[in-house]
């Protein structure tokens, strides 16, 4: 990645987690770096088939292990490597960031966005917007283990 | 309607009769092997689930407003044996067995519906307040025309107590299936008072029931985040709220898994978080509005102000008017091309 990790002792910087698709967004991370485009060393990029595959339950996971933004990241709809898998997503993720929100968490905390394998600014980009969003939020301390 | 409000009791009366008598003949030809349904008050005033294998045992079968538990989901513990299990049903338990048999957990071939005309089922906790007693002194509630009768503990005669309408069930207020359909048979069609009151419009539509969701989410993140926190921090996970629901019928529970171990067992904020999300999020769209959750919970957590959260979002986004009806095509089992889109 562009950016070294922080020093111990550096200023808190958020953590994020994002779950990228293996054909879209992953891709599109890979871009990212090969094209030498920095962006936030906050972002721990989890590989996941589809964004299909992501349970609604590694979200709050990610929360409770000490994440302080969440990102699914899948293949633009219409565009899944297994036609629908991103379908389901939506519908599933439409429901459960509402169902995060009334459970109390900022909106900013978790994002759910469509990136593609030629998008590597687009990923750049939302990784450096979100983290902006997240870092403007603080340490997230909702639904985290006791540490 | 106001005219035969009196017959209400004396209609009733006659539904368990009626219940009885067909639970007998079923059991005798042999047609089913059990029947489930409600018997009379143990301990407390409410009627308790009953099962009948024989006939000489349907002659226990009760109908009236205080049979509050939901029945659809003993079916479950009947699946398995050979021959047919029949249910005393009112409409909510219709919606759980349909729910069942949507989820394929139970084979409809295999299952009687005998549909009852309902008149609703008391809250015991707003009986309580209505009547200024104490819940645990209330012990026995009958019905008098369309009024309540109660008998308190250790006491001998019945007091007159409030009207049947104001201390209905929540889920009740906005019910539409007082007059069963979809069943295999229904009973006491003839009743015309019970009919006459089944077949008023509901007193609330679900979205009226959706006002405390409104509130909730015109707060803060922080004071949401609050509230449910000392919701959840009174939660004894004691899993009543899965046992009784009709729709979180998994055969392997992802709260008991422990590969993945999805859940840890300590009652702090994180997991009891983790378990109200889980559940909420794994009912989403398959809840059928019946309240038992809620009503098992013996701490009383408002678990239907998540549900009615995640069916007022299904119905706004996905255009389902009715999500807690089962239908063909469950909300988050299938989707549209042109779904809301907000992720691009």
């Amino acid at each position: 990645m562009s950016v070294a990790e922080p020093e111990l002792g550096a200023a808190w910087r958020p953590k994020i987690v994002a779950f990228c698709c293996n054909w879209c967004s992953y891709a599109g991370a890979d871009l990212a770096g090969t094209s030498r485009l920095g962006y936030p060393a906050t972002v721990r990029i989890v590989r996941v088939p589809c964004s299909g595959r992501v349970n609604p339950r590694f979200v709050v996971h990610a929360f409770q292990r000490g994440a302080d933004g969440v990102l699914v990241a899948g293949c633009h709809p219409g565009e899944c490597h297994y036609a629908t898998g991103n379908l389901y997503a939506r519908r599933r993720f439409l429901l459960a960031r509402r169902l995060l929100e009334y459970l109390g968490f900022e909106p900013d905390r978790f994002w759910v966005r469509w990136i593609s394998a030629s998008e590597g600014s687009k990923f750049a980009a939302v990784v450096k917007e979100m983290s902006e969003a997240v870092a403007a939020l603080g340490p997230n301390r909702k639904a985290r283990e006791a540490w | 309607v106001s005219a035969n409000l009196t017959e209400l009791s004396a209609d009733l009366e006659r539904l368990g009769e009626l219940a009885r008598a067909r639970a007998a003949q079923l059991l005798s030809s042999g047609e089913v092997r059990l029947v489930i349904g409600h018997g009379p008050a143990w301990f407390g005033p409410l009627g308790v689930p009953h099962f009948a294998a024989q006939a000489a045992a349907a002659g226990k079968f009760v109908a009236g407003p205080h049979c509050v538990a939901g029945l659809a989901k003993y079916v479950l513990e009947e699946q398995g044996r050979e021959g047919k299990v029949a249910v005393l049903a009112r409409g909510c338990d219709i919606l759980g067995l349909k729910r069942l048999v949507a989820d394929r957990r139970i084979d409809a071939g295999r299952l009687m519906v005998l549909g009852l005309p309902c008149a609703g089922a008391v809250d015991l906790d707003k009986l309580a307040a209505a009547a200024r007693v104490p819940a645990a002194e209330i012990a026995e509630i009958q019905l008098s025309g369309d009024s309540l009768r109660l008998r308190l503990a250790g006491g001998e005669g019945l007091s007159s107590g409030p009207a049947l309408e104001d201390v209905l069930a929540g889920p009740c207020l906005a019910c539409e299936f007082k007059v069963p359909a979809d069943c295999d048979e229904v009973l006491g069609s003839s009743l015309l008072a019970l009919g006459a009151w089944a077949a008023r419009p509901p007193a609330k539509t679900q979205e009226d029931l959706e006002a405390d969701v409104a509130a909730l989410e015109g707060k803060a993140p922080e004071e949401r985040y609050a509230f449910w926190a000392a919701q959840f921090d009174r939660c004894l996970r004691c899993y009543a709220c899965r046992n009784a629901c009709p729709a979180c019928n998994c055969r392997v529970c992802a709260l008991e898994s422990y590969d993945p171990k999805w859940l840890g067992h300590p009652t702090d904020g994180s997991n009891q978080f983790m378990f109200h999300f889980i559940r909420a999020m794994d009912v989403a769209g398959r809840c059928v509005a019946c309240g038992e959750c809620e009503r098992v919970c013996p701490v009383g957590l408002p678990l239907m102000q998540l549900s009615r959260k995640m069916t007022r979002d299904i119905r706004t986004l996905f255009a389902i008017a009715r999500p807690h009806v089962p239908g063909e095509l469950e909300p988050l089992g299938g989707y549209r091309p042109d779904d809301p889109e907000e992720f691009m």
